[in-house]
């Protein structure tokens, strides 16, 4: 939008931002056709194999045949929730690693994924029946909870990011402990209990998206409302303030925002971990890192991701799937080793 | 930069209206969910109540002598496997094991079975199956249909991919209600059967021999049932017998069967008395309890029978029960009235084969008498 007004470049480059290179509308592009790529695979392979003219071909067909069955019922809509679960995943981590500038932020090493997480373990082992929409709300709370708590324990006269990160591994270890232990202790199968730690998409439906879309859609709208106001906080306090941006209500913004987005992700996902650390890391490479360009590239990162993973996850070892959580964690701990050796 | 920042000053505003919108798109989700699963668990039972009777005995000998003979004098030759006989009584309305109303369209022939106990209540009723999960391994015939993944975890296009007209779920596998809703959006009726008691199996077999139209087998496997209960019942009478049912993880912590486990309504089927009834649930397993050495010093059953999840060539629990600190104190390890069930007849596969594990708790006792 705001190449629109320098109007210096000829041609069709009104397209390009000021600021941004053609390099990163190409980097943007080639994102969202990766993303339909993965969309592509994803609508056709499976237990039932259909071909790419059958895959779409059941987009629009109904319920009747079985290719409208399977892509309308199963697939579309487990297509979307790993979108929902990678780009609130891949935003809450730019958020968090730009308010904390420390680039390990991470909503599951914040502390974020594992309040949510509790209160949705809570959820079920009070009754097992709880409805979709239920634990949806539940871990929202819990989001939010955890994100206020994280606040509360790191103010101190003012936020520091280092007390922000500590507090939250402190957090993520303790609220971590308690769900193993209702876990242990409560009715749930062993086995969905499994897919609830290690995070993945295992019947995930259409009233899963739609128990998440109040907090996940809202969610990213704020994040990128906030982004200007997070590039302001990155040249220090001081300069914000004198920009007129009060640095502690953003930083509590901001932090609600990552904890709303963590938790619509673990309400259908579980505790999936390493999105939210590697979506931004990856996006920063493709958009820089002006939140502005780097909020919505984490999202279709964390996007491409997921999906990703969620494909293999599914493929694996058929007709069982082994978690999703376990593809991404695959992917995102090397990262983080070759973060820790070469760039940190 | 501008347009955005400006709009991020307004956050207070925006977080409020933000949690507005989410509060109300909450709401609209919740009624949503309540429009779509209209007829879960109060309708059930009225329609249950005044519909089902009606409609299995008026319309099925009704319809059956007009409609049966017309169609089936011409056409039965050519189209004789898809429609020829119209079974009478489809479609029928049956509530299974969850309360749920399930209308079966037509006799059902194209079966899933999703657990290893509703796979061995459809074979015992006469049934076949095209679909089964993994661990199934009785009867053998049941092998050869498709593997669709996991009984905690099926696989559902794989389940579609099998075009079946009936999907036998398990009520005491699947009852989150995220695997439920995904079974029930299949498209394709889903029964929940399942084995939590003995009981169970008896309510499960003539819910399928309803839903398979073979009553006569349903009523043959239940008094097949009914009878190795009544023979194993009289052949206890007048003992005074406790018995213990144990099963061990690989942390060699030892649990013991509740009388709301299946195991243990085997105990009560019979008669047996259960010490280890008193204790509150506690451990992964459903229905059974954690007992320390010292409880079980207290229990003293007469008997203790074993179960060992993990496949033979790991050693038995029976075996083991000697290493445990205390155990060699029990009259039940120091006479020798320790004896292993095959796991699949009480925990992993629960169901018609009772009558297998009734035999079994005989022949110990009488053995070791």
């Amino acid at each position: 939008m705001a190449g629109l007004t320098t109007g210096a470049r000829p041609g069709l480059s009104f397209l390009v931002p000021r600021g941004r290179s053609w390099r990163h509308v190409v980097l943007a592009c080639a994102g969202v056709l990766v993303l339909a790529l993965i969309g592509l695979l994803t609508m056709m392979f499976g237990a039932v194999n259909l071909s790419a003219a059958e895959a779409l071909g059941g987009l629009t067909a109904g319920d009747d045949s079985l290719a409208g069955l399977v892509v309308g019922q199963i697939r579309v809509p487990r297509f979307l929730d790993a979108i929902l679960v990678g780009a609130g995943l891949g935003v809450a981590g730019a958020l968090l690693q730009g308010v904390t500038r420390n680039p390990l932020g991470d909503p599951t090493i914040f502390g974020l994924t594992a309040a949510a997480g509790l209160a949705s373990a809570i959820a079920i082992s009070v009754s097992p029946q709880v409805p979709q929409w239920g634990i949806a709300l539940a871990c929202a709370a819990g989001g939010l909870v955890g994100a206020l708590v994280l606040f509360v324990i790191a103010y101190r006269g003012a936020v520091s990011p280092v007390r922000l990160a500590l507090a939250g591994v402190a957090l993520s270890a303790f609220f971590g402990a308690i769900i193993v232990a209702l876990l242990a202790s409560s009715r749930t199968f062993l086995q969905t209990s499994l897919g609830f730690l290690a995070g993945g998409l295992y019947g995930s439906d259409w009233a899963e998206l739609r128990s998440i879309l109040p907090y996940a859609l809202p969610g990213l709208a704020a994040a990128v409302a906030l982004a200007g106001r997070l590039n302001l906080l990155a040249l220090g306090d001081e300069v914000a303030t004198g920009l007129g941006v009060l640095a502690d209500r953003t930083r509590l913004a901001i932090l609600v925002v990552a904890g709303i987005l963590t938790a619509s992700a673990v309400a259908v996902a579980g505790l999936v971990s390493f999105v939210g650390l590697v979506s931004p890391h990856v996006a920063r490479y493709a958009a820089g890192s002006d939140n502005r360009y780097l909020i919505p590239a984490s999202a279709l990162t964390g996007a491409i991701l997921v999906t990703g993973a969620d494909l293999v996850a599914k493929l694996v070892i058929m007709p069982s799937e082994i978690p999703m959580g376990i593809i991404t964690a695959a992917v995102g701990a090397p990262f983080l080793l070759y973060l820790v050796r070469f760039r940190v | 930069m501008t347009v955005l920042t400006q709009f991020a000053r307004q956050f207070p505003l925006l977080l409020a209206a933000t949690l507005a919108l989410a509060l109300g798109l909450t709401l609209l989700a919740a009624c949503g969910d309540d429009d779509d699963a209209p007829p879960e668990p109060t309708p059930a039972p009225t329609e249950a109540a005044t519909e089902a009777p009606t409609e299995a005995s008026t319309p099925a000998p009704t319809t059956a002598p007009t409609e049966a003979p017309t169609e089936a004098a011409t056409p039965e030759p050519n189209t004789a496997p898809t429609e020829a006989p119209p079974a009478p009584g489809y479609p029928r309305d049956v509530v299974d094991l969850f309360g749920r109303t399930v209308t079966i369209p037509a006799l059902p022939e194209t079966i899933v079975a999703i657990s290893p106990t509703a796979t061995e209540l459809v074979y015992a009723v006469g049934g076949t199956i095209v679909g089964r999960t993994q661990t199934v391994n009785y009867p053998p015939e049941a092998l050869e249909a498709t593997d669709v993944g996991s009984a905690y975890q099926p696989n559902f296009e794989a389940i579609l991919g099998l075009e079946p007209d009936l999907v036998v779920a398990d009520s005491t596998i699947h009852i989150q209600p995220a695997v439920r809703d995904a079974l029930e959006q299949l498209g394709v009726p889903v029964i929940f059967a399942g084995a939590a008691s003995v009981d169970e199996v008896i309510t499960g077999l003539t819910l399928l021999g309803d839903v398979l139209d073979s009553p006569e087998g349903a009523a043959e496997a239940v008094a097949a049932i009914e009878a190795a209960r009544d023979g194993a019942r009289e052949a206890l009478a007048g003992q005074d017998i406790s018995a213990v049912i144990l099963i061990g993880d690989r942390d060699r912590n030892v649990y013991a069967a509740k009388a709301s486990s299946f195991g243990g309504s085997v105990l009560e089927a019979l008669g047996i008395a259960n010490p280890a009834d008193v204790q509150p649930d506690s451990g992964p397993f459903p229905g059974f309890t954690l007992v320390s050495p010292e409880a079980m010093l207290q229990f003293d059953p007469i008997f203790i029978f074993t179960v060992t999840p993990a496949p033979p060539p790991a050693p038995r629990l029976s075996g083991m029960l000697g290493l445990l600190p205390g155990f060699s104190g029990l009259q039940a390890m120091q006479n020798g009235r320790v004896f292993e069930i095959e796991v699949e007849l009480l925990v992993q596969a629960p169901g018609p084969r009772v009558v297998e594990a009734f035999a079994a708790i005989i022949a110990a006792v009488e053995g070791g008498e």
